[in-house]
């Protein structure tokens, strides 16, 4: 009798806890890493070179994406290009706008070579700054799905194949919520969070946004200079986080033009060109 | 993971209580049902005031009954336009049991005491031909959307007892009358009166998180409060759950 009260009274110890594994996926290096940076044309940034089409920036990031800045009025504005490019010794080819030639050895003035595929070949000066590679999230990511959540009668979510910024438009719109009137027809093709503290959102049609970035633990801090794009956050920071080998990046804040306030967790993949 | 629990549970019982009974050649096989579902137990007589009941109960395959006019928002995020939906309720548990049979006179009066172990879950509701888009947008829980697949979504009321996880474990305090085990007959009856401790009850939806990962989360109560107003007063007297069953018992030795 006393053995059965006893056992009874075990029971409970044999039953062990369910554990799932933290994440902390070992990506490989990205292939570009030891090219990846920033050259900042000397001399362009005073007033009196604001001239549309000149050239300002050219971020090159770890996973083979650069992004090309020029001015796109005589205010200032700057608009962003981005698309893949290759190495070969000092070249580097980008596709889609030419081959810059440069000596990457070591940070600072550099002597930049620029050959357009249509234009003048330009000898310039300019500042190389080399990316850190401390992190493994300074790469280029691939979205694979979005998931938007938004505060209002009822907190709901949905979740998206990519990110189509009109699918989420018309999602917001379909439960209540206002959504800006120009949101692009194209969704994000990559998210580069680069060494150089660049975060490059680069587009399907080609174009892209750059923001400066400052990473701290697992906190983004972000500063975002995107005018045209429709869903501008007002809370400029963000939250990156591994699960299942992915990488999440949450961005909570609340939409430009819009009482809707929320989060939009971004999953991705390491960038394949 | 949490049946072969239950399965190694019961193993574990009959393997050391078994050889007590064959010892003193008495237990008997009953088979019954109640408002814990069907069920098999075998009973041992220890003494002329004990008897051990181990079994296993399941409402498995049984037939709810379904509210046909629940109103639910026709767009999840907008409440204004509603739309009437069919809500399927069934009693979900399955689950080892492993009572205590005290006769405190020489009549069949009894009074039970001991566990029931198994799944948390008691009661399952399935809301269906929700529209559609209830099969895109859902409630994010702790980074788990809970959503519709193919405009049908699945709720969970679950009890979880002393919270043992995977395994819930609940006492179990009841009445009843009869003998599973008898020297002097071959088949007997008994009827049992009783209520199960579930703890506080908490609803509890299949959610997906953004990578494909899929949890059962727990549905906070402001968010079923505001689907469903004054559920969680509802809910939270299901604690104790009443009991009702009738077993009939062959002695094998």
């Amino acid at each position: 009798m006393k053995k059965l009260f006893l056992t009874l009274a075990l029971l409970p110890l044999l039953f062990s806890c369910e554990t799932i594994p933290e994440d902390n996926p070992d990506y490989p290096d990205p292939a570009y890493l030891q090219y990846a940076g920033r050259l900042t044309l000397n001399g362009v940034t005073t007033k009196a070179v604001y001239t549309p089409g000149r050239l300002v920036s050219i971020e090159l990031t770890e996973s083979g994406i650069y992004a090309i800045g020029r001015y796109a009025d005589e205010l200032g504005t700057i608009a962003y290009t981005a698309g893949a490019y290759t190495v070969s010794g000092h070249d580097y080819r980008l596709s889609g706008f030419g081959t810059i030639s440069f000596n990457n050895s070591q940070e600072g003035f550099v002597e930049l070579t620029i050959k357009p595929d249509e234009g003048y070949q330009q000898l310039v000066w300019a500042t190389l700054k080399k990316a850190d590679s401390s992190n493994k999230a300074y790469r280029a990511w691939n979205v694979e799905k979005t998931r938007v959540t938004v505060k209002g009668w009822r907190t709901i979510s949905a979740d998206f194949i990519g990110c189509d910024f009109k699918e989420i438009a018309d999602f917001l719109r379909a439960n209540g919520h206002k959504a800006p009137v120009d949101v692009p027809d194209h969704g994000i093709r990559s998210i580069s969070l680069t060494g150089t503290e660049t975060m490059i959102i680069a587009y399907d049609d080609g174009s892209a946004d750059l923001n400066e970035f400052s990473l701290n633990g697992n906190v983004i801090k972000y500063t975002w200079s995107d005018n045209m794009k429709g869903f501008t956050f007002e809370t400029e920071k963000a939250v990156i986080s591994y699960m299942d080998g992915k990488c999440i990046l949450t961005i909570n804040g609340k939409i430009r033009d819009s009482s809707t306030s929320g989060s939009v967790t971004f999953m991705m993949s390491p960038y394949n060109p | 993971m949490k049946r072969i629990s239950i399965l190694f549970c019961l193993a574990f019982v009959l393997t050391t209580a078994l050889p007590a009974a064959a010892q003193k050649g008495h237990l008997s096989l009953g088979l019954g049902g109640g408002t814990g579902g069907l069920g098999a137990a075998v009973a041992i007589k220890l003494d002329s005031h004990a008897q051990l009941y181990l079994g296993y109960g399941s409402m498995f395959g049984l037939p709810g009954f379904t509210l046909t006019q629940v109103s639910v928002p026709t767009h999840p995020g907008i409440p204004a336009e509603k739309t009437a939906v069919p809500l399927n309720i069934q009693l979900a548990m399955n689950e080892a049991r492993a009572l205590l049979y005290f006769y405190p006179s020489s009549s069949s009066f009894h009074f039970i005491l001991g566990f029931h172990m198994g799944t948390a879950r008691y009661l399952r509701g399935t809301l269906s031909s929700l529209p559609s888009d209830y099969n895109t947008v859902g409630l994010d829980i702790d980074g788990y959307l809970v959503k519709a697949h193919e405009g049908v979504m699945e709720v969970e009321l679950n009890g979880p007892g002393f919270a043992l996880s995977p395994v819930a474990v609940k006492p179990y305090l009841g009445i009843g009358f009869g003998r599973p085990v008898r020297d002097d007959r071959r088949v007997t009856c008994s009827i049992d009166l009783g209520f199960q401790y579930q703890g506080k009850p908490e609803w509890r939806a299949l959610g997906e998180s953004i990578t494909g990962r899929t949890k059962m989360v727990q549905i906070p109560e402001e968010t079923l409060e505001s689907i469903f107003e004054d559920i969680s007063s509802y809910t939270d007297w299901m604690a104790f759950w009443p009991t009702l069953s009738f077993h009939l018992y062959f002695k094998l030795f």
